[in-house]
């Protein structure tokens, strides 16, 4: 069974802030998480990606019983949780990561000469606002962007979306990154989010150097193979006819 | 040694093998006037580039093609006519065609090797004629938008291509576009699906792949129909221009 910390109390009464386990080899698969409330049964189904996340579960009294979908020893043994007040579980570091976005995120590059893309912070710090924060580490001069963008939400049904549809008649949309402009080309900046009390790593990356046109080397690369035996074939046969013709009409002369 | 059994064969030999070369010289004739015609309309890039034999190559062999199906009806006249004035005016003037058309499978595929060996010079090409002034210039442009609407494409190897390079299109129109809007899917309608989607290269709504390949096809293409064709064609020749010679000294 896997232990439940609440982890703090928000300053709203209903509401409770729930650590949830972090992933291990029992836990493959998604995971489901029941409370009753009043004699009623709630649950609701994160995805597997949301071990590390907060989950935020209304009203109490309640009881909380994790099932695990995978192995039903965990399952049926309804206990009773209470509430272990004193044993904060620190739930990971408090560090999340940003990265430039690649081609498998569904764009042709993330580094521009003046702009960078930027993946978005997770969900689950969602409706907060995001500071960024860079510096350029040539001239050495620090930038922040203050409040740029609020976090989007999760959905607890996350669905796949693959297309951008457009119909005519509605869009569908995601929200892949945010991109920082106005940037020194060829330079290299450390960067990093900030959203509310969450900082992310610091990702150093540098913009495109562009690079000049001239210097592309635009002479005959290598003679293909193709060439050299049309060659070496026609200007031998050639030389074989001219001198077969000169011998003929040599001899033909020299016989009359 | 003017008639015998062996003397007789040759003669029927010549004859079938003329109207065999006539045949083959007209088809030729034929395969160089698509390839003048250029189809595909990329003449620009390797006119601008100054690399453009392999359509000066289609032209020779327009006119070497059909002088071969000249020759060889002319040639089928001398050995049936078992005259040796004629049967040598023949072969002078069939060695003359054999090395213009020589002149001609050499230059195409040496100039091929030139143009599409690496994507080098159609790069090179591309970013410093692309949205340039003059005539030049706009026939690169023209050329490449509509390459890159046709074959849905953008750029030499990629649309990194812009963005990689300094280039005559960054320097008229800034950074705000990083790349041409040929380059972005169209609707039926020829408006841009997503502009700003666009502009920050999200695969599904622009071309990713590189036009260079497409590029190099079409200049193989022409390049083979021209010299590998006309290098067969020269090979029979070879073989009747020996055939009649030996005529010639038996007549």
């Amino acid at each position: 069974m896997h232990p439940l910390w609440i982890l703090q109390q928000s300053t709203s009464v209903k509401d409770y802030f729930v650590s949830t386990p972090w992933a291990g080899p029992w836990l493959s698969g998604p995971q489901e998480l029941t409370w009753s409330e009043n004699q009623t049964r709630q649950h609701l189904v994160p995805d597997s990606r949301m071990s590390r996340s907060i989950l935020v579960i209304p009203a109490l009294p309640f009881h909380i019983m994790l099932r695990s979908h995978e192995s039903h020893l965990f399952s049926t043994a309804m206990r009773t949780m209470f509430i272990f007040f004193g044993m904060l579980f620190t739930l990971s570091n408090a560090e999340f990561q940003v990265s430039l976005l690649k081609e498998s995120d569904g764009v042709v590059t993330g580094r521009f000469a003046d702009s960078l893309l930027l993946s978005l912070p997770p969900c689950a710090l969602a409706t907060q606002s995001v500071t960024l924060e860079y510096n350029n580490t040539d001239t050495n001069e620090s930038k922040t962007l203050v409040n740029i963008f609020k976090v989007l939400p999760c959905r607890f049904r996350r669905d796949i979306i693959s297309n951008i549809e457009n119909n005519g008649q509605f869009t569908t949309s995601r929200n892949l990154g945010y991109q920082v402009t106005n940037l020194t080309t060829g330079s290299t900046y450390r960067l990093q989010y900030v959203v509310g009390a969450e900082k992310s790593n610091i990702l150093e990356v540098s913009t495109r150097q562009v690079k000049d046109p001239n210097q592309i080397d635009s002479g005959l690369p290598a003679r293909s193979g193709a060439m050299v035996v049309i060659t070496v074939i026609l200007s031998v046969s050639m030389f074989i006819l001219l001198v077969a013709l000169i011998v003929t009409v040599a001899h033909s002369l020299g016989g009359d | 040694m003017a008639d015998g059994k062996g003397f007789t064969c040759l003669m029927v030999i010549l004859i079938l093998g003329n109207i065999f070369g006539a045949a083959a010289g007209l088809a030729l004739c034929a395969l160089a006037i698509w390839v003048a015609v250029d189809q595909f309309k990329l003449y620009p890039i390797s006119g601008v580039s100054g690399k453009d034999d392999i359509f000066a190559g289609a032209w020779i062999a327009i006119f070497t093609g059909f002088a071969f199906f000249c020759m060889c009806v002319f040639g089928i006249l001398a050995a049936a006519m078992k005259s040796r004035a004629l049967m040598l005016t023949y072969l002078i003037l069939m060695l003359i065609i054999y090395i213009f058309e020589c002149a001609s499978c050499i230059t195409a595929v040496t100039h091929r090797d030139y143009l599409v060996g690496n994507s080098n010079l159609v790069k090179k090409q591309m970013l410093k004629y692309y949205a340039a002034d003059g005539d030049s210039g706009s026939r690169i442009t023209l050329t490449w938008n509509k390459v890159m609407k046709e074959v849905e494409c953008c750029g030499t190897d990629g649309p990194v291509d812009w963005i990689e390079y300094n280039s005559t299109f960054r320097e008229k129109f800034g950074t705000d576009y990083p790349w041409p809007t040929h380059c972005c899917k169209r609707k039926n309608n020829y408006d841009v699906v997503n502009v700003e989607a666009c502009k920050n290269g999200q695969n599904t709504t622009m071309f990713t792949k590189g036009c260079f390949n497409h590029i190099e096809s079409v200049f193989s293409r022409y390049t083979w129909a021209i010299s590998w064709y006309g290098f067969a064609v020269l090979m029979f020749m070879f073989l009747l221009l020996i055939l009649a010679m030996v005529y010639y000294l038996m007549l």
